[in-house]
């Protein structure tokens, strides 16, 4: 870049300004590019919704953009997958709701044409703006993310402790990975719900114990960090899991 | 003759017997007129497969069932030569990139290449894409999910990519946000009864329903186990009754005598025999993890110990599997999760800590 300067301009592109070694950074204009706020995002995002006639519940755009934590892209790509499942899910009802939906769904296999699809999917849009809607749940299951309804009933067991509730907590443990869910998801969760949450101090201590809570946060942060790297090194999720929750449960019931 | 579980498999989206609206949303994604990259993910025995093998019959029809292997010679920056395994149907190919180890991002690069530049060759398909399945996607290394996730977006016009994974977790984000995830939970202990009743009455054979709950509740939620299983039962004694024992794998049972063994004696000498018995079992291909995982479970489900042992032994366990993660002589850190649990067990019953 110092030989061709006269002729060529470069512009890098990073997600650390740290990692660029002096050198490079020294020679560079620097721009910083924020995440994006909760108000414009949403702003955004409801424009292209509307733009794309997708009917959405109340409470999808602000949940897509807690998913999403500051990633434009992700939202807009996840609530495009949601938008395609809603639809087409309504697409694929529609050879049922006529009579003889098993006689039109058989001829829907058996012929082969295109013209046939363009006639489910040119039905299917005036559908779409009368019927279903995007739900909460459906960001949830699309974005991976582990539901707030199975963070409160795990954070509920782990509340009483790890001395006599091992059984306990294994059950729900392998519960929660026969389903499916990634342990960096459920990592997230009970972190958002313990630490950063607005109940978090409730759930931790008495109320109004402040130098209790502190402490307890202190150790339970120390917790998550570390199984957080054990995570990404790509240990086994469920004696991961396992672990995580009897010592969390350990700090919570002292 | 075939096992029952790949007899008695589905092969279409409406025979598959659980998981009723995802089946109806995969069915929806097949007939409509752009189809995504998928990520299927959840635990081992769920039916994935299934439900892609099902997914691509719907796609392209029962030609998809028409499958070859093919041996593919692939060649790394440091001129060593690779043999890889492909499954392929004509619409469609199935690898499983993890196989060789620390170069699989030649493979992803150069096969999906070559994938993706030529057309579609059966001009009457219903699609004009490829699909290529890649198996055990949480085990490819970062550099070759960088190439992947180049290679999805350059070629996407000609190539859909399904992906199976047992975890997100090891999925880098910008995968994760260009595909479609599909979570295919474990079916319930209920479902895989159902699914044993089932094949029962395919196979004429007599149906107890206490005896199906009992591997249903073995089977961890693990339908192919189930069905092995159940198979098993039927194979060893042709007419059961409700308390017929359900056999385990030589493996389990290796296992579950070292539990007792650790338990009984907590010395040098039954280190060194339990040795012996590691090295047996890592020598027929059982995995590390897999190896301390069940002897976790053994441990924690004997009746001398005590629950206030058991948060010990899963923390210590998760300790030594993070090395196992890290190192490379698995050996060392079997041993060490053996003795560490002979000192926590030895310090409990004198009732004194070391």
């Amino acid at each position: 870049m110092e030989i061709y300067s006269t002729s060529t301009r470069f512009a890098l592109c990073c997600n650390y300004v740290s990692r660029i070694i002096d050198p490079i950074a020294s020679r560079c204009s620097k721009f910083r590019f924020k995440a994006i706020g909760g108000d414009q995002a949403a702003a955004r995002v409801a424009e292209i919704l509307k733009a794309e006639n997708v009917n959405y519940a109340d409470g999808v755009i602000e949940r897509t953009l807690k998913v999403s934590d500051g990633d434009l892209r992700r939202a807009i790509n996840l609530l495009q997958s949601a938008a395609r499942l809603v639809g087409a899910s309504t697409a694929s009802e529609k050879p049922n709701a006529s009579g003889s939906g098993s006689g039109s769904r058989k001829n829907f296999i058996r012929e082969d044409s295109d013209d046939e699809m363009e006639d489910v999917d040119s039905t299917s849009k005036p559908k779409d703006q009368t019927g279903t809607a995007i739900q909460i749940s459906d960001i949830d299951e699309i974005a991976g993310t582990f539901p707030p309804a199975l963070t409160d009933s795990l954070i509920k067991v782990l509340q009483k402790g790890n001395t006599r509730n091992y059984n306990n907590i294994a059950n729900e443990i392998t519960d929660i990975v026969a389903s499916g869910y990634a342990a960096n998801e459920v990592l997230s969760a009970l972190y958002a719900k313990i630490i950063v949450g607005d109940e978090g101090d409730i759930v931790i201590a008495k109320k109004g114990d402040v130098a209790t809570a502190l402490r307890k946060k202190a150790a339970l942060t120390q917790t998550f960090s570390e199984f957080d790297k054990r995570l990404i090194d790509g240990v086994d999720e469920h004696l991961a899991l396992l672990d995580m929750s009897c010592q969390l449960a350990g700090v919570l019931a002292a | 003759m075939a096992l029952l579980v790949d007899k008695l498999r589905p092969r279409s989206l409406d025979a598959l017997t659980y998981h009723k609206d995802l089946s109806d949303r995969l069915a929806a994604l097949a007939s409509s007129a752009d189809f995504p990259h998928l990520l299927f993910y959840g635990p081992s025995g769920a039916g994935k497969k299934t439900r892609i093998l099902a997914t691509l019959r719907a796609l392209y029809g029962p030609g998809a069932e028409k499958i070859k292997i093919d041996a593919r010679m692939f060649t790394t920056s440091t001129n060593r030569k690779l043999e890889f395994n492909i499954v392929s149907s004509v619409y469609h190919l199935e690898i499983t990139p993890s196989d060789v180890g620390n170069y699989d991002r030649v493979v992803i690069q150069d096969l999906l290449k070559e994938v993706a530049q030529t057309q579609q060759v059966d001009l009457t398909a219903k699609q004009r894409f490829k699909v290529v399945v890649i198996n055990e996607a949480d085990s490819l290394s970062r550099d070759a999910q960088a190439a992947l996730r180049r290679t999805m977006e350059k070629y996407s016009a000609n190539v859909r990519l399904i992906l199976v994974a047992n975890s997100t977790a090891g999925i880098i984000a910008p995968i994760r946000s260009r595909t479609l995830l599909i979570r295919v939970p474990a079916p319930t202990e209920s479902e895989i009864c159902d699914a044993l009743v089932k094949a029962g009455k395919k196979e004429n054979w007599k149906i107890i329903p206490a005896l199906n709950d009992r591997i249903a509740k073995e089977s961890g939620r693990n339908l192919r186990k189930a069905l092995l299983m159940f198979e098993a039962v039927y194979a060893q004694h042709p007419e059961p009754s409700e308390k017929t024992p359900i056999p385990p794998p030589d493996w389990e049972l290796l296992i579950e005598q070292i539990a007792r063994d650790i338990i009984r004696e907590r010395s040098p000498a039954m280190i060194l025999a339990t040795r012996a018995k590691l090295y047996d079992l890592l020598t027929h291909c059982i995995p590390a993890t897999m190896i301390l995982k069940t002897l976790t479970w053994k441990l924690v489900a004997q009746p001398e110990v005590d629950d206030a042992l058991k948060a010990e032994i899963v923390k210590w366990a998760s300790f030594y599997e993070h090395r196992v993660r890290l190192g490379s002589k698995v050996i060392f850190h079997l041993e060490a999760f053996v003795a560490k649990f002979m000192r926590i067990f030895e310090g409990y019953l004198v009732g004194m800590d070391f």
